[in-house]
């Protein structure tokens, strides 16, 4: 029923006449090709078709505006070539449970615009458009995806088990068929660990097994509570079996210890022939450039370097701690924050959005260190007013790298300091998220129900990079000094950034997996209708339609609805516009930023390592 | 010469040299061909700018994910007055050692050494440097990535042909890189 009427919805072949001379012909051509492509007829569905679309339509507020008379549903359209669009970018860059996690944004949440186009909501109605689009991903996006045909032969005979079968597993959600993978690959571990290496070295098929198991202790999130500890110890047992399997050949003529080690090195050998083989057999995550799975290295206890000297920072000393470090007197930042910033570009601008008074009282700082998501370094509330929050699992991160107690900072001059040098560039990330924030909801007051919703992934590549043009500046004055104190992460940001500007950054941070769905969405009006909801968005274009029948037919309350809802859309676009438009003014910026630092570089380059051009090497 | 949708599947389906920037018909198509690396997807470029304002043109590959890192191939002509490199020179010089002069986490730099790349002289070098994953964590997972260059120089511009790979991937698809060097014609001399 939906599907009907989002199909009556978009099939408008003799809905172009009035209206349509407001339309170029190049306009209209490009309108069709984006109804065609995502006409279930025509059942095309084509991602490159998708992009033009999104290219050609997104921002362009004014044809919209004129489409939308021709083509009543032309946002609709926008929005399925967007989610087409969308689907290629996450089945094209991710794989594991990244894409699987990428994919329940895209195909099992709320407005799964793909899945009325037949996309979804399971994978495996994902699968055709994915041979048809994207083939070399076909193997990948199955195996991520945990299809019963890229189940090993020890996952389906577990499942088999406990009575599930090909069809059943195949009507699962994704996170169903992680969650439940997940726990039976706990199960399986334990159960194997407990078994004795004399009866596993009969065992066919030991590393295979081993290697899948190893694969779901990690796929589903949250992960068992030691499913590192578990990877470990199935990595140490499957060592002991090859070295217990060489033990029974060992040649004469070696010392004990010399026997050992020529042990050890063959048991090593078989075992990453054995995963090779594994590998090879198709079932194995990466197996498709025949990766040998390792060994995950745990996560480095923040704590193990300095558990003998290890004293927590009392609440109270914390709030201290934040307020030292940042705090904003008589409308003006102080504190070792706002000194470490001071005197670099991206430092100075986030202090002057600080220090200048606004209206709206939206740059107002209040900053503080709480105990934020885990693997997050900071992060900007988009409340009343936009809170900055630094994880102070930040503050003992710098402890253990230091390797003092975290009460030690409060009390050192230099490592006050050093505190401050590791983390300001997470508040130069946040303070430009605040910034952003600020922006558009005293440019598009309208669309502040949505704030801090849509964070599309441009708002954090303009975060990464300012982050990393400041610590960039900051390396650049000093580095041998500045990286004893620096967070190497924005370090490898700044290295990126000089080497070549905004790029690297943006192409990494898509990538983070932790963004939700809204991230990856396109710099469009679509991320507003989408919180605008398909419900609102359908019924605007029932009553388009029938104003446009007859314009005396609306209800007051009907004309009302119409109203705000095409304000609104007026003002989405016009926030895509402007953000499409400071994406671009601010990647001038970073790029010349960075050329000022390039000049200042005394160095130079002195003289030619490049061989002159000629068309034919000798 | 253009190369249009048509002739593009057609191209793909005989394994033919494709013109860089293909799909997008325009300047860029006149500057190299490469046969593009099998099983890899050609993605949208990374900037929020113009082909045309930044003066770089070419094409990105994505291959396998290995421990959050995404391998790359990457085909860029720089052209005179491009905004990121002003000289071969300069980019050899930020990416062949630390761009700051300092090596914080051991990274290690190969020699800029005499190469070729398709039918051209090229200063090659290769490097392994760490990413840091997931992005934005208190403490990232240090993952070991290698990575080749082969800058080719025209007397117009610059080419840079680049392979991005996490350690673990890196030698298993080298020959997918290896395959767009050899294939490489630059249409700039």
């Amino acid at each position: 029923m939906k599907l009907n009427l989002i199909l009556s919805l978009l099939l408008l072949p003799a809905m172009l006449p009035a209206q349509q001379q407001a339309l170029s012909e190049q306009e209209s051509r490009l309108l069709q090709d984006c109804i065609d492509n995502v006409d279930l007829d025509k059942k095309l569905l084509s991602p490159d078709t998708a992009e033009k679309c999104v290219d050609g339509l997104e921002g362009r507020e004014d044809l919209m505006s004129r489409a939308s008379s021709a083509y009543p549903k032309a946002t609709a359209i926008l929005l399925y070539n967007n989610a087409l669009l969308g689907l290629k970018k996450v089945v094209a860059r991710y794989s594991e449970s990244d894409l699987g996690y990428a994919l329940v944004r895209e195909l099992e949440g709320r407005d799964c615009y793909s899945c009325l186009l037949g996309i979804g909501p399971r994978p495996e109605k994902l699968f055709p458009w994915v041979d048809r689009y994207l083939p070399e991903r076909s193997v990948t996006s199955r195996r991520a995806l945990r299809t019963w045909d890229a189940l090993g032969d020890s996952r389906r005979s577990s499942l088999q088990a406990e009575g599930m079968q090909q069809d059943a597993w195949n009507e699962q959600d994704i996170k169903t068929r992680y969650a439940k993978l997940s726990a039976l690959a706990e199960k399986d571990a334990r159960q194997l660990l407990s078994v004795s290496k004399k009866n596993l070295l009969k065992t066919p098929g030991l590393v295979a097994m081993v290697e899948e198991i190893k694969q779901d202790l990690l796929v589903n999130k949250p992960r068992p509570p030691d499913a590192y500890k578990l990877r470990g110890d199935l990595d140490k047992l499957l060592l002991d079996v090859e070295v217990a399997r060489g033990e029974a050949q060992k040649p004469a003529g070696q010392s004990a210890a010399e026997n050992k080690a020529r042990q050890l090195q063959a048991a090593k050998e078989r075992l990453a022939a054995a995963r090779g083989d594994a590998a090879k057999k198709g079932f194995l995550d990466s197996a498709f450039d025949n990766y040998v799975p390792g060994a995950a290295a745990p996560p480095v206890s923040l704590l193990g370097a300095i558990s003998g000297k290890y004293r927590a920072i009392p609440p109270e000393d914390m709030k201290q701690l934040s307020e030292r470090m940042l705090s904003s007197k008589d409308g003006k930042l102080t504190g070792l924050i706002a000194d470490e910033m001071a005197g670099t570009r991206a430092g100075d601008e986030i202090t002057a959005f600080y220090n200048t008074p606004r209206a709206s009282g939206q740059n107002e700082l209040n900053f503080a260190f709480e105990e934020t998501k885990e693997n997050f370094n900071g992060v900007c509330y988009y409340r009343e007013k936009p809170e900055i929050r630094i994880n102070e699992k930040m503050v003992y991160d710098y402890a253990r790298r230091h390797n003092i107690s975290p009460t030690d900072i409060l009390s050192s001059k230099e490592h006050m300091s050093g505190l401050a040098a590791y983390l300001a560039p997470t508040f130069v990330h946040e303070a430009t998220h605040q910034r952003q924030e600020t922006l558009e909801r005293e440019k598009f007051p309208g669309l502040r129900r949505d704030a801090g919703q849509f964070r599309s992934i441009e708002r954090e590549t303009e975060s990464f990079s300012m982050g990393a043009a400041f610590t960039a500046e900051k390396m650049q004055r000093g580095a041998a000094k500045y990286v004893k104190y620096a967070n190497p992460y924005y370090v490898r940001d700044a290295e990126l950034y000089m080497e070549g500007g905004v790029e690297p950054l943006r192409a990494r941070k898509h990538t983070f997996d932790s963004y939700s769905k809204a991230h990856h969405v396109d710099e469009s009006a679509t991320a507003r209708l989408l919180a605008y909801s398909a419900m609102n968005e359908r019924k605007a274009a029932e009553l388009k339609k029938k104003r446009d029948a007859d314009p005396d037919s609306l209800t007051p309350q009907e004309k009302a609805d119409l109203a705000r809802y095409l304000e609104y859309q007026k003002q989405a676009y016009a926030a895509a516009a402007y953000r499409r438009q400071k994406s671009i003014a601010d990647e001038r910026k970073l790029i010349a930023w960075r050329d000022e630092m390039l000049a200042e570089d005394s160095e130079g380059v002195k003289s030619s390592v490049v061989p002159p051009p000629s068309a034919t090497p000798n | 010469m253009r190369t249009g949708p048509c002739c593009f599947m057609l191209l793909c389906l005989c394994s033919a040299p494709l013109m860089g920037g293909e799909g997008k018909a325009g300047a860029e198509a006149k500057y190299f061909t490469i046969t593009p690396p099998e099983g890899w997807t050609r993605v949208a470029d990374a900037s929020a700018l113009s082909d045309g304002e930044r003066k770089v043109f070419g094409d990105d590959y994505t291959g396998p994910v290995s421990r959050d890192v995404q391998s790359r191939i990457s085909v860029k002509y720089y052209a005179p007055g491009n905004l990121l490199h002003k000289t071969p020179e300069r980019f050899i010089k930020l990416h062949s050692r630390p761009p700051f002069g300092v090596n914080t986490d051991k990274k290690v730099y190969g020699p800029v050494k005499n190469g070729t790349a398709g039918n051209r002289h090229a200063k090659v070098f290769e490097r392994k440097v760490y990413e840091y994953v997931p992005a934005g964590a208190v403490n990232p997972e240090k993952v070991l990535v290698y990575e080749h260059f082969a800058v080719v120089p025209a007397k117009q511009g610059f080419y840079v042909l680049r392979y991005t790979a996490q350690a673990d991937v890196a030698k298993a698809n080298y020959k997918a890189y290896e395959a767009v060097l050899a294939s490489f014609r630059a249409l700039v001399k």
